[in-house]
């Protein structure tokens, strides 16, 4: 489940990136207007599955952690790939 | 919001941050080591096996103090888990008639470490991650009150600097995934802004939770206009079995290690340390406290039981609201809960911590040398906070890899050799810091950073030839604690060297422009 929790944060935090100005020309995948919905539904499975993983209190702590982690992931990656 | 607000808080958020900004990236970066202290209190300590029964280090711990200190007034044995190097006791001595008044024993005299085999002294003697974890409140050479007043101002500043931050930032959402790379100081205001935005969560929590941990200190008048009598307090706050007198009538101790276990099962988690009242006395009582590392509140409960009998004979009443509250604070601040990835989190977070006070400082730097007259010779107050940059931000992290390898490097039966390991990283420190006072800033960056990455990679290469614990050993064993530590450093170190290659390439643009000028600037050198 912390797989799960991981995996939804690093994806909810791409697709919020690439729903940002300065990145919706790096990915032709998804319509525009469905990426920032589709991360915020992300964001919010990172949580359940958080709770699932850690419980309702750990999981708080721990999903809020796990998505700061991909906040940074999606920064640097996003941001030192571009040329 | 009004141009001139924003201007008062930006202008509040740029001196709160550089005032006491050293300070802050010494603390921040030495608490953000704290969350491996268990690890580094193991690796410091090669010579111990890993524990695989903690039972067998209680029962030496018991057996040590029964030798040692037999007719103590108290006992104190921290008990250890799986990943830790062993268990820390102390004792208060029996005051015995006409010592009375003799002067302060040594604190050293009362205590000692068993290791993972049962026995004591088998491990050098050193202080180990343990160290930087009180270095991040207690300071050191300083007395512990001015210390801790000190800490505490220091984050107060950070706690303005954040919220002035945070009003200062004018585009926080558009520019959430933005870092210009190569772009001077806008590249420098990104990455700050980056390191603030994205963990700003755990900074506000770090910070203000930081402070919770030392309230009663800040903010006494609440207790002063509830309680008159101190001890009143301390039940309510740390609630404790009724301890019974001394009878001069001697009895045998009953065995610890069932009274830990029934008391683990009653109490809901394991138990982090035990106290023991008038060992070897008919009145002997067993005092067992939970483990932060098995709750969220850091104010654990306790149980108590009869020391001869085993006889359970009090348990901790539920705790108030307050100090639930003020736990739960204190608790979410240390980490100790956190299993291996909730820990990482805690100390990547940590890190982005650094980094944003460490680039906040750089940036102070930055946006002025753009503004100087003559960049050659820039005031004195940019010369001063230029160096004492280097001195910290590139000095710290340094002072603690000098402290690591004090670690290794130092005699094995040398006298007093936990604090010579002390010693010896701030001597390192005083060294670097002369050095950064008097070289060349743009020099003094990379030769400093450099040096960090190579004695930062050379660790685990030292373990690996010189000690059993090197990393090729440890990942064969699984054990992940010392590979962890090892494979942390070498990433560190390599992390370093990517900062000190990537300053020693920097050309800025003026510079360039001024080499073409009929004076060349000679002495100009860039800060980051």
């Amino acid at each position: 489940m912390t797989l799960v929790a991981l995996l939804s944060a690093l994806g909810a935090f791409a697709l919020l990136a690439l729903a940002s100005d300065r990145h919706r020309d790096r990915w032709r995948g998804l319509t525009l207007r469905w990426r920032r919905p589709a991360g915020w539904v992300l964001v919010a499975l990172t949580f359940a599955a958080g709770f699932a993983a850690w419980g309702p209190v750990y999981g708080a702590i721990g999903a809020t952690g796990l998505l700061m982690f991909a906040a940074g992931v999606s920064l640097l990656t996003l941001n030192l790939t571009r040329r | 919001m009004s141009k001139g607000f924003r201007q008062s808080q930006s202008t509040l958020h740029t001196w709160s941050g550089l005032l006491l900004g050293w300070l802050l990236f010494a603390i921040f970066v030495a608490g953000t080591s704290a969350y491996w202290r268990e690890a580094l209190n193991r690796w410091s300590r090669p010579e111990l096996a890993r524990i695989e029964s903690t039972d067998r280090v209680v029962r030496g711990a018991v057996d040590f103090l029964s030798r040692k200190a037999p007719d103590a007034q108290s006992w104190f044995i921290t008990v250890p888990t799986t990943q830790s190097a062993g268990a820390d006791l102390f004792w208060v001595p029996a005051v015995k008639p006409g010592e009375e008044g003799r002067g302060r024993r040594g604190r050293r005299d009362t205590r000692a470490f068993i290791g993972s085999d049962g026995q004591e002294g088998t491990a050098r003697a050193t202080r180990g991650g343990e160290f930087f974890y009180r270095f991040h409140f207690d300071l050191h050479y300083v007395p512990v009150f001015w210390a801790r007043w000190i800490v505490s101002i220091a984050a107060m500043f950070m706690l303005v600097a954040i919220f002035t931050g945070i009003v200062t930032h004018k585009k926080i959402f558009r520019d959430f995934f933005t870092l210009r790379r190569g772009k001077g100081q806008r590249s420098w205001l990104d990455g700050h802004n980056a390191t603030a935005v994205l963990a700003l969560p755990f900074h506000l929590m770090i910070t203000y939770t930081g402070l919770v941990t030392l309230i009663a200190m800040l903010m006494p008048w609440a207790i002063v206009a509830n309680y008159s009598d101190e001890a009143k307090l301390y039940e309510v706050v740390f609630p404790q079995a009724p301890v019974a007198e001394r009878t001069e009538r001697p009895a045998p101790l009953a065995d610890l290690v069932p009274i830990l276990h029934d008391a683990e099962r009653r109490i809901g988690g394991s138990i982090g340390y035990i106290t023991v009242f008038n060992p070897g006395d008919a009145a002997a009582r067993i005092t067992l406290t939970r483990s932060g590392n098995s709750m969220l509140s850091a104010r654990t409960p306790s149980i108590a039981y009869d020391g001869v009998t085993g006889r359970l004979l009090w348990q901790a009443p539920p705790v108030g609201g307050a100090v639930e509250t003020q736990g739960v604070m204190v608790g979410l601040h240390a980490g100790r809960f956190g299993d291996y990835p909730m820990r990482w989190l805690y100390f990547l977070c940590g890190i982005a911590g650094s980094l944003m006070v460490a680039s906040g400082l750089v940036l102070w730097t930055v946006k002025r040398r753009e503004r100087l007259p003559d960049p050659a010779r820039p005031h004195f107050g940019f010369r001063v906070v230029e160096r004492l940059n280097v001195g910290f931000v590139a000095g710290f992290p340094l002072a603690m890899t000098v402290y690591l390898w004090a670690n290794r490097l130092l005699p094995f039966g040398l006298e007093r050799r936990a604090d010579q390991e002390i010693n010896t990283m701030f001597a390192g420190w005083a060294v670097v810091f002369l050095y950064a006072l008097a070289r060349r800033p743009g020099r003094a960056w990379v030769e400093l950073l450099a040096l960090q990455a190579v004695l930062l990679v050379l660790l685990p290469l030292y373990n690996l030839v010189a000690l059993p614990t090197g990393l090729f050993a440890t990942i064969a064993r699984g054990d992940w604690v010392l590979a962890g530590a090892d494979l942390t450093f070498l990433a560190l170190g390599t992390g370093f060297g990517f900062a000190a290659w990537r300053v020693h390439r920097f050309r800025p643009k003026e510079r360039r422009r001024a080499a073409r000028a009929p004076q060349p600037a000679a002495n100009w050198a860039p800060a980051e």
